[in-house]
């Protein structure tokens, strides 16, 4: 852990498993160092994620609390992590993933005026989107994928970059992005699917 | 066996966490029956969790020490709770309801609200926050009918038991079927077994007969909310 602890190289791509032992020491001794190592990296990701989203003001109004809740699930679920199913950033990121759902439902009461009343606590983001995959997925599946999408990510046409990283980081559905981008449906599904043949995932789209 | 699956749209809208909750609801409730269609989703999160990792951090008001006060300022006991959530999942299988559904239904269907129409017809809705859609199950009695009807938006609709048939296909549990603004269909349930399905309305259904006046105040009420 001290090893770790003195290599103080916060942007290490090379290493993802470095994050997951930060995390399990997180999880298993409580380890506030490692946890400080992780808010240092993730939490300015996280703050950024949150701009991802929609308009400006929204972000503004999500971002340092999008960041604190999801540190906080960091730190109270750390115990639920299995690394031999998922790594620590994705797991991340999948946390951060469910409280945007979650705090974009929570403020769309005042964001929208046809806005329903209903009780939050019946249904959260981790009720519908799992937090951590289940056994169909292991994380040697998951880092190899990992790479194979950054091997070819940057040969990627940059309109079907753009279109991917509106879809599965800034949070707009396919039918948002074609408004965001004046473009048909049909373009904008036609270019999300020759991106992910590209990346070559193993999914039939 | 599952034959009809969320398409690549629903899939990425659903694995980067923006599909609308009651659609979301729906590929849910699909995951659970099918394998194929779950192994896509944490690829897909691996491309969002990529991007992610390479995108510009920002930097924050939040510094570690508050945070850390919060965190010792949280009631004891927290993390047991959501340890409970995720044993008692664990131990679903594909026979039983998704998890989701049992939460929302208080793993009771008889209790609910159901709406009769005609005789082989009942629906129940939930509010679950998504103001733009109309969530509901419905059950269709064994051999009976659904109303002849048709859509004026998108509706999605997951086989939870038994099947059903239109004039296209027959359908069975986990099929996630998907009729757009316009088309008409009259389902009808196998002979052998009520069907009980979950279902999302973007705007409201018109009925194309005599059922339609039955129909009003559950055409009235998709107004209001579309």
């Amino acid at each position: 852990m001290l090893q770790l602890m003195q290599q103080k190289e916060p942007n290490n791509p090379k290493d993802p498993t470095r994050w997951n032992s930060l995390l399990i020491s997180v999880a298993t001794d409580r380890s506030r160092a490692a946890f400080q190592v992780l808010f240092e990296h993730f939490a300015p990701l996280i703050k950024s994620y949150a701009y991802k989203v929609t308009e400006l003001s929204k972000a503004e109004i999500l971002a340092e609390e999008l960041a604190q809740e999801t540190m906080i699930k960091v730190w109270v679920k750390g115990h639920t992590f299995d690394p031999s199913k998922s790594s620590a950033g994705t797991w991340i990121f999948t946390i951060a993933r469910n409280t945007r759902i979650d705090l974009i439902r929570k403020y769309s009461k005042q964001w929208e005026a046809n806005n329903t009343e209903f009780d939050e606590n019946v249904l959260t983001a981790d009720d519908i989107w799992p937090d951590q995959t289940d056994d169909v997925y292991t994380q040697i599946e998951t880092s190899h994928n990992k790479k194979k999408i950054l091997d070819s990510i940057n040969e990627l046409p940059l309109e079907q970059i753009a279109v991917i990283k509106i879809i599965f980081l800034e949070g707009l559905t396919h039918s948002e992005a074609a408004a965001h981008l004046k473009l048909p449906l049909g373009t904008i599904k036609s270019r999300v699917r020759l991106a992910l043949q590209k990346l070559k995932l193993s999914i039939d789209v | 066996m599952t034959k009809y699956h969320p398409d690549t749209r629903f899939i990425s809208d659903f694995a980067a966490g923006s599909l609308p909750m009651s659609q979301a609801l729906c590929v849910s409730a699909h995951l659970h029956y099918c394998d194929e269609c779950k192994q896509k989703v944490p690829q897909l999160t691996d491309l969002g969790s990529t991007l992610f990792d390479k995108s510009a951090p920002m930097s924050l008001d939040l510094d570690f020490e508050s945070l850390m006060e919060r965190i010792d300022s949280l009631p004891e006991g927290n993390d047991d709770a959501s340890n409970a959530d995720l044993s008692a999942s664990t131990q679903t299988t594909k026979s039983s309801l998704p998890d989701v559904l049992s939460k929302i239904t208080n793993n009771n269907l008889e209790t609910l609200n159901w709406r009769r129409i005609g005789k082989s017809f009942s629906y129940t809705e939930f509010n679950i926050g998504d103001a733009l859609r109309e969530t509901s199950l419905f059950n269709i009695k064994a051999g009976g009918n659904v109303p002849k009807h048709m859509h004026e938006g998108d509706e999605i609709t997951v086989v939870l038991k038994g099947s059903f048939s239109d004039q296209d296909d027959h359908y069975q549990v986990g099929d996630f079927i998907v009729r757009t603004a316009g088309e008409v269909h009259t389902p009808v349930a196998a002979q052998d077994e009520d069907c009980l399905c979950l279902s999302t309305l973007d705007a409201p259904i018109k009925m194309t007969n005599w059922f339609y006046r039955l129909l009003i105040p559950f055409v009235r009420r998709t107004t209001q909310t579309a």
